[in-house]
């Protein structure tokens, strides 16, 4: 009895196996089912490459980056105003950050800040500019900062579009 | 039972191995030269007109100076190892008189119209005929960092000077 009812099902497994393709059959099974490996540690390989690639995380974080940065830059203002004034150190600081701002190689970007001001304490100093145009700030922000070397340890910046369209350049600079 | 305990042995020994070889991660010290032509330009359109770039480096023959931007290749991955240990340039002086270069280290990134970047800018007086080194290595970034992991450079060319190659150190993690 069993014999019969074997037979039967090979026969139906034979026929479906050995059965002529039609012309607009999906690719074979066995050859899905072969890819599909593939195609998963491809798949894997990718979103282990992506959580290397800091770009997408970066992009993602973009809320997350302007309100770190907007602390950090907060705390920075707020030490800033905490320390006390070494007068000394000020005047000569300040004075030299003026002359690197008044120098020949900014002067000849032609590229003018507007409301510049210069003031340090005793561990840092805060500088800021207004200007009319977002890359002309950029670009003076880089060029005044390459040239404070000797005057600066570091420096952090911050160049922010404001709402009227000027563009407002902050930056703190630790003492040497 | 003798063969038990060598068994044993075996396993042990061989979960020894394998967990040593896991915690042993080896970095090996690299350095990375770079032509100056090869990583760095003009900050400006403005500038192209006064530089130079030649197989041995990036000369400014004009009377004035120049800004130029450089970057280094970077490592962002959160437990990366080959962020730079060291990155330096080395700027020639063809006049017959000293200058003085300016160059910022600008180790960060912009997000948007965000700017999450430390400045850290230095300076050298190279003599006549002579050429000099600026480097910057991780201790001279406030926070703790042990790598420069996003490296970018901002450099003041007076006339008369070239920007002859850059250098990179960094580990690089070859296994165990």
């Amino acid at each position: 009895m069993i014999f019969p009812l074997a037979f039967v099902g090979a026969l139906v497994v034979a026929v479906l196996v050995m059965r002529p393709k039609m012309p607009n059959e999906p690719v074979a099974a066995a050859a899905t089912s072969a890819a599909a490996p593939d195609a998963s540690n491809k798949a894997r390989s990718a979103a282990a490459m992506m959580a290397q690639d800091p770009l997408p995380q970066l992009l993602a974080q973009d809320d997350r980056v302007l309100e770190e940065r907007t602390r950090y830059l907060a705390a920075l203002e707020a030490a800033y105003r905490a320390e006390p004034v070494d007068s000394q150190w000020a005047a000569m600081t300040e004075r030299a950050l003026v002359d690197v701002s008044r120098g020949d190689a900014l002067a000849a970007t032609r590229i003018k800040p507007n409301a510049w001001s210069v003031q340090c304490h005793s561990r840092s100093c805060k500088m800021s500019a207004v200007f009319g145009d977002y890359d002309d700030a950029q670009d003076w922000a880089n060029f005044f900062l390459t040239g404070t070397g000797g005057i600066l340890a570091q420096a952090e910046l911050s160049v922010r579009r404001d709402v009227g369209g000027t563009t407002h350049v902050l930056i703190f600079g630790a003492r040497r | 039972m003798c063969r038990i305990g060598l068994s044993l042995c075996s396993i042990g020994l061989m979960l020894a191995c394998s967990m040593a070889s896991t915690a042993m991660a080896v970095e090996i010290s690299r350095q990375d030269f770079q032509g100056a032509v090869g990583m760095c330009k003009a900050s400006t359109p403005a500038y192209n007109a006064s530089l130079r770039n030649r197989p041995l480096g990036m000369a400014n023959e004009s009377s004035s100076a120049v800004y130029v931007t450089c970057n280094w290749q970077g490592d962002d991955t959160q437990n990366g190892t080959r962020g730079a240990r060291r990155v330096f340039v080395v700027v020639g002086n063809t006049s017959t008189a000293p200058k003085t270069v300016a160059c910022t280290l600008v180790n960060g990134f912009q997000s948007g119209t965000t700017t999450v970047a430390t400045y850290t800018p230095k300076t050298v007086t190279v003599a006549a005929g002579a050429a000099a080194t600026i480097a910057w290595v991780p201790g001279d970034i406030a926070g703790g960092t042990d790598q420069i992991k996003l490296p970018a450079l901002s450099c003041n060319l007076p006339g008369g000077t070239t920007l002859q190659y850059t250098g990179k150190q960094y580990n690089e993690d070859v296994g165990a």
